[in-house]
């Protein structure tokens, strides 16, 4: 079930009443079977593939845990971790590799017919993988102390709240949770409460109302003039944003309600003044486990190279980035290009400190940093998009053909209104340090604007076909 | 109590917030139809619009005059041929923009051609069936003193399509009459009763929250059991082509008589015929004198892919943006040769 | 304990003048010791030490007294 669903908002309302009339001691088990009927609602085969992997993975980390010589533990870990990757691989990867392959050989001269699988993809497959990828990582680098029993770790390896698309939780933050006493909090409640209205509101009323023209204007660019093409690639860079934060949002809210504490995945992305920045605002969880379990350990297996160590380990990480979320060229090559402006910016230390001493102050400085990094990443976003790279060269194209239509003027207003709404809701969070910007208000306040937000979106929702959300499909 | 005066403020506040927010992003427009008593369902003038429905994306408005395109004044310019385009949503072509409807297609490939001054006038409106069409044609496009008047004809327009308050149309004594009583019913009074709320977008929205709730498919909208893929509308009243068939084909006939009486005046109705029409129905036409063009017969060339297919939204629906061209292209050549006869014979 | 010359390794690495580091202390605690710049420190103290690390130890340290403890363990060995 999808989050911005009507039958989805029933499904958390009964859970987190059950959960808490229930006597302590059995609420992992309500959970357990409410993560389960969650995914069955999706998934029913592949919550069979969820509880297999679970169990596997859960089996060879006791046995790293329990193991003493470090030959054995390192065999351990390396199955444990094949395995997870190559039941990744072959769900989501299969087919992109038969057809590069076949691409590759047609190239080489050879007419090969080589079959493609209709294999469907797991929901939520790439975000649980890389959370019990962490748990069996964090047993064998010993950053895991907390050892739990099989129940306690099914809740995590299948936690309903973020196994459709993250955040990634790390078990060393999530198990203890989950083997605590949650009593009931009125404030959690509320926080929950109030994280899931401003995630819809997010979701709903920005991401997906203008990813509408993003659709058609990406589907067919050649219909459409310079002005319209460039409204659609910036209400991009917003559509995704604020779908994503919105839905990480809600599965943040909806863990409070539970009386889980949740990453916060995003802060204010677009504030960033260096595309490193952007990595430390944007889908936090994700870089963090790539920078923890996949850039620190190439760096350290690279660092006789010192800064080409360095780049080495960055390219790598990024272009792995890239093609995690997606089985397709156009993702490799966002990932790659990420991974080129890090690198750019590694090598050009020196050039930078000359060009900031000319700026006349520090705000202006700060200004035109998050103007190019902006632009570094909008540019980007066009190949996270774009179906293929015709596709993505002609929205290049049109861009720079710089013709106008009728609509100028509506397009720019458009987008104006888009970006200031979710310029203004950052803004707020920026500004009082929190993603519950709504707590911030008096009561009578917040509760006239979350019940006015309501209503609009739950009008909405019930007139316009559901747009699915972005993440999901990774 | 001070209490509930704050939530109502900042209640009344958001609400207001929300109203220019949908109307700036244009999320929900206020309507750009609405219910005039000769003509039942009608354009609004000067209304913008904004479709981003399940196939196509329509962004433009009404003019002012109430038709789509150029506005051009009821006083006709004398060296112009001017042509209106009556029809139902194929025509209205609320699923691309303007810039690549056939209306413009055929005005500049015909004044490039006939080197003249061409004004093509589009009334099409979703929704209307033949009776519709040639309501439209005495209250609206005769106003407007057009030289030619194409009449975009579906098989589906020959019956009740029954979607609209329109009025209704029968029979007196083998003359046409149109029963204005259609505003009087309970549901078209509370319609009237409620118009100035399509006047705002939150209206507009919470208008169709309604109608959702009317198809008797709010349940299903909040089970989740409509996914992405199913449309409202196929959820309306098919069309029913026995439903009442004799009457129809009366009425219908008496309006082609009517059509084909004006053949020798000013205004030169011609039948468009965008697909089959039962057979006896070919006969009537062929019976009259009114010219007809076989759209149909170009349009068969091609398959239903190549015409309806919405690549956005991965199905299938009105015309896209190749079918148009081909319309145009199709109807500039058949009218260079329609106006080529005419001047023959003067 | 952190020795003086771990100290002084990692002090001319990061070009601090004075700044005391303590056993509990993780990296992100000392000024300038970033993900970039770790590795210039490890490779730092495998040069003045030495030694040489493998990836499983160094990714395994939770803290600079590890590191201390590590490096130890090292040189210990080395000296028989």
């Amino acid at each position: 079930m999808q989050f911005n669903s009507f039958i989805f908002l029933f499904f958390i309302t009964l859970v987190s009443v059950l959960y808490y009339l229930v006597p302590p001691k059995l609420r992992n088990y309500l959970l357990l079977l409410s993560n389960y009927l969650f995914y069955f609602y999706f998934d029913f085969v592949f919550a069979m593939l969820l509880f297999v992997l679970t169990s596997i993975t859960y089996f060879l980390g006791n046995k790293i845990n329990d193991s003493t010589d470090h030959g054995k533990k390192r065999n351990l870990v390396v199955f444990a971790v094949v395995i997870n990757i190559l039941a990744l691989a072959f769900f989501k990867y299969f087919n992109f590799f038969t057809e590069s392959f076949i691409s590759l050989l047609n190239l080489l001269g050879f007419n090969n017919n080589l079959f493609t699988l209709k294999i469907l993809l797991p929901l939520g497959i790439s975000f649980y993988i890389f959370q019990t990828l962490s748990y069996i990582l964090d047993i064998y680098y010993e950053t895991l102390e907390v050892k739990s029993n099989f129940v306690e770790y099914a809740v995590f390896a299948s936690f309903f709240p973020t196994i459709v698309a993250g955040p990634i939780e790390r078990a060393s933050r999530l198990l203890p949770q989950i083997k605590s006493q949650k009593e009931f909090k009125l404030n959690n409640i509320k926080e929950g409460t109030y994280l899931i209205i401003i995630g819809l509101f997010r979701k709903v009323l920005i991401g997906d109302a203008c990813g509408k023209i993003v659709n058609h204007i990406f589907a067919d660019p050649q219909y459409y003039s310079s002005i319209e093409v460039f409204t659609a690639v910036i209400l991009y860079t917003f559509q995704i944003y604020n779908d994503f934060a919105g839905y990480s949002s809600m599965a943040r809210g909806v863990a409070k309600l539970l009386g889980f504490d949740i990453f916060i995945n995003f802060r204010q992305p677009y504030f960033a003044t260096s595309v490193a920045d952007f990595w430390r605002r944007w889908h936090i969880s994700l870089s963090l486990w790539l920078k923890d379990y996949l850039f620190v350990p190439l760096q350290m297996k690279y660092r006789r190279y010192r800064m080409w160590g360095n780049i080495i380990a960055m390219m790598i990480t990024f272009t792995l980035c890239g093609f995690w979320h997606g089985a397709s060229w156009t993702f490799i090559f966002w990932g790659f290009l990420h991974g080129f402006y890090m690198s750019f910016a590694l090598l050009s230390v020196k050039q930078k400190q000359y060009f900031k001493k000319l700026m006349p102050n520090k705000k202006s400085l700060t200004i035109l940093q998050a103007a190019i990094t902006f632009f570094l990443i909008t540019f980007a976003w066009i190949f996270f998009r774009a179906e293929n790279f015709s596709n993505a060269f002609l929205i290049i194209e049109k861009l720079f053909e710089f013709s106008t239509g009728e609509f100028a003027f509506r397009f720019i207003k458009i987008l104006f209104m888009y970006l200031s709404v979710s310029f203004l809701l950052d803004y707020m969070e920026y500004k009082w340090d929190t993603d519950i910007i709504l707590l911030k208000l008096k009561p009578p306040v917040r509760y006239a604007i979350s019940v006015a937000i309501l209503f609009i979106v739950f009008a909405y929702l019930i007139t316009s076909d559901k747009a699915p959300f972005i993440y999901a499909q990774f | 109590m001070k209490n509930f005066a704050i939530f109502t403020i900042f209640f009344v506040f958001t609400l207001l917030f929300f109203e220019i927010y949908l109307r700036f992003t244009e999320i929900i427009l206020p309507s750009y139809v609405y219910d005039n008593k000769e003509l039942g369902r009608t354009h609004k003038p000067s209304a913008q619009v904004n479709l981003i429905e399940a196939e196509g994306f329509y962004m433009g408005e009404i003019n002012y005059l109430g038709y789509t395109g150029p506005a051009y004044p009821k006083e006709k310019n004398k060296d112009a041929i001017r042509i209106a385009l009556i029809g139902d949503s194929y025509i209205e072509g609320f699923q691309l923009f303007e810039r690549h409807h056939f209306r413009g297609y055929l005005e500049s490939g015909l004044s490039k051609s006939l080197n003249k001054k061409i004004e093509v006038l589009n009334f099409g409106i979703g929704g209307v069936d033949l009776r519709g069409m040639y309501l439209i044609y005495l209250k609206k496009v005769m106003d407007y003193n057009p030289d030619i008047v194409l009449f975009f004809v579906k098989k589906d327009d020959l019956v009740n399509k029954d979607v609209l308050p329109t009025p209704e149309a029968y029979l007196d004594k083998g003359e046409i009459n149109f029963n204005s009583d259609f505003l009087n019913n309970q549901d078209a009074k509370l319609r009237q009763k409620f118009a100035f709320v399509r006047d705002y977008s939150i209206g507009n929205l919470f208008k169709e929250v309604f109608e959702v709730y009317h198809t008797g498919l709010l349940f299903n909208k909040i089970l989740d059991k409509l996914s992405f893929n199913t449309p409202l509308n196929e959820s309306k009243k098919p069309v029913d082509y026995n439903e009442n068939k004799d009457m129809f084909f009366q009425l219908n006939k008496e309006i082609l008589k009517e059509l084909n009486s004006k053949d020798n005046t000013m205004y030169h109705p011609i039948i468009v015929k965008v697909n089959d029409f039962p057979l006896y129905y070919e006969e009537l036409l062929d019976s009259f004198n009114i010219i007809q063009f076989p759209l149909k017969q170009e349009l068969g060339k091609y398959s239903l892919q190549d015409l309806t297919y919405w690549k956005a939204s991965k199905k299938l629906g009105h015309w896209n943006h190749y079918a148009h061209k081909i319309v145009g292209k199709y109807l500039k050549e058949e009218i260079i040769t329609f106006v080529n006869k005419i001047s023959s014979t003067d | 304990m952190i020795s003086d010359k771990l100290k002084s390794t990692i002090l001319k690495e990061l070009k601090l003048d004075e700044f005391e580091i303590s056993e509990e202390m993780t990296a992100d605690q000392v000024p300038g010791w970033d993900s970039l710049s770790h590795l210039n420190v490890i490779l730092a103290v495998e040069q003045d030490f030495n030694i040489r690390f493998n990836s499983y130890e160094l990714l395994k340290l939770k803290n600079i007294g590890e590191l201390q403890s590590l490096i130890n363990s090292k040189t210990v060995k080395s000296s028989r």
